[in-house]
């Protein structure tokens, strides 16, 4: 175990896992985000909108992550629009994972019972007030543990950047790796590195579960 | 405090005049005509399927109409007449402002399970008339007191009997100070043993001039409380009266026979 060599190599690995967080957090906002508005889109009482949102979620859900950064990165510069490979990586995490998300929202929503919808419309309330004040806080609540393995997906998902040589950690690894040759030590460090970052969003998750619990109607 | 108890005037607070409601080929409502007014409690009996509920749901436009028109204390419920004959529907902002006028109790309460029992009630005072929460409180805790819960003020729906979510239900209705309280089939999901607290909190209510509409199955209930019934069946009104004549000497060949398949249903 060369222990000496990850502690020389510290600051890289440091700098590496940063930018996976960076990465991470441009996804999960985008994802959870886009993800609303294809809730919104699946759930439109106008056709085209459901159509639209129902192509969008099938190319996204239906092809590799890699190919979508992959056509984002090398393809729309042939087109004439460029991008980072940060911004690549982080705009393709959070359309695919719009379409996932998405699809998370929609099962709670519609596994509210109709009559709560009804019971606040008959109070007075307006459509969009209903959806936000009664239906969503009951529908996130519901979909907490799913919305939580999606966000721990993403948060491993950023890997995949390095591809495009994003200094992330799965990057910074491979650097080091042709440095030296202890693939074990390099290796060991990153996936605990990998395992702090997604075991901490996983607590908030639980944290948030205990505080907003589902409760029986 | 709320106009709920003023006094009964000439014009009727609801206007029901030749409604009509289609579901595909199928009459649901046909040409029915009644007025409630202020102070008034109308039951509406009938059997299964003879339009009750549907008619009761049209008043506050939960359900639409196609026909006729419905209207409450001089407002038309969800659609506007146009001078040419046709119809046009109302925004959802008009009809959400008529709805808040219009207290409902469901069958099943349909409680919001995320908020507290207190929350239930307040909820829709601040968030669609802005009250302060204050006032709005007070209010609840004095309804919840009169429906003989204010010690469960903290509790979830989910720890609450049928029949304490039932009254928790009309209270929170009554916290919207309504003009009106609509009540469909409010005890028919309850055990036997809960039917009475609930149906004891409405006696109240009615003793104490609260304009109501009741769709019910329980007719001594309907013949203790009302001041008018409504006799319903395939879609149209039968007959209608003061619960006496309704009760003892019905006109109509459907309505006596369906006192007496209500008496023989409840010797067995």
């Amino acid at each position: 175990m060369n222990l000496a060599f990850i502690l020389n190599n510290a600051p890289l690995l440091m700098e590496g896992a940063a930018m996976t967080v960076a990465l991470a957090i441009g996804a999960l906002l985008g994802a959870t985000l886009g993800g609303g508005v294809v809730a919104f889109l699946r759930m439109s009482r106008h056709a085209p909108l459901r159509y639209v949102a129902t192509g969008f979620v099938e190319i996204m859900r239906n092809t590799p992550i890699l190919v979508q950064i992959f056509v984002l990165y090398f393809g729309l510069p042939t087109l004439g629009v460029h991008m980072s490979a940060f911004t690549s990586a982080v705009l393709a995490m959070s359309l695919q994972n719009s379409a996932y998300i998405g699809e998370i929202y929609r099962a709670g929503l519609v596994s509210i019972h109709p009559r709560q919808r009804e019971a606040a419309l008959a109070l007075g309330m307006m459509p969009g007030m209903a959806l936000r004040v009664i239906l969503l806080p009951q529908a996130l609540r519901r979909v907490l543990p799913p919305l939580g393995n999606q966000l721990i997906i993403i948060i491993k998902d950023t890997s995949v950047a390095s591809t495009i040589a994003v200094a992330e950690l799965t990057q910074a690894s491979k650097l080091l790796l042709d440095r030296s040759a202890a693939p074990y030590e390099t290796f060991l460090t990153v996936a605990l590195i990998y395992l702090a970052i997604s075991a901490g969003v996983a607590g908030v998750l639980k944290l948030a579960e205990w505080r907003y619990p589902v409760r029986a109607s | 405090m709320s106009d709920l108890t003023s006094p009964a005037t000439s014009e009727p607070l609801v206007v029901i005049d030749r409604v009509g409601k289609s579901f595909g080929a199928v009459d649901v409502l046909k040409e029915v005509s009644l007025t409630v007014a202020a102070g008034d409690v109308l039951s509406l009996i009938g059997p299964s399927g003879s339009g009750k509920t549907t008619l009761l749901r049209c008043v506050n436009y939960l359900e639409t109409y196609e026909r006729g028109l419905i209207t409450i204390a001089g407002e038309t419920v969800g659609i506007e007449p146009l001078p040419d004959g046709r119809r046009r529907r109302k925004s959802d902002r008009q009809i959400a402002a008529l709805r808040a006028q219009v207290g409902m109790v469901f069958q099943h309460y349909n409680l919001f399970p995320h908020l507290d029992v207190l929350e239930n009630l307040t909820v829709a005072p601040c968030r669609v008339h802005g009250e302060a929460p204050g006032p709005v409180r007070e209010r609840a805790l004095a309804l919840l007191e009169q429906v003989g819960l204010a010690d469960k003020r903290h509790r979830y729906p989910s720890e609450l009997s049928g029949g304490q979510q039932q009254r928790v239900a009309i209270a929170r209705a009554l916290t919207m100070q309504p003009r009106l309280l609509l009540l469909d089939e409010v005890t028919s999901a309850l055990d036997p043993e809960l039917v009475g607290e609930v149906l004891d909190v409405i006696t109240s209510l009615a003793a104490d001039g609260i304009t109501m509409m009741i769709v019910t199955h329980e007719m001594a209930f309907a013949r203790e409380v009302s001041t008018s019934v409504a006799f319903m069946a395939d879609g149209r009104l039968i007959e209608s009266g003061a619960p006496e004549a309704i009760f003892e000497a019905p006109d109509h060949e459907r309505l006596r026979s369906f006192m007496q398949r209500y008496r023989a249903g409840n010797q067995l």
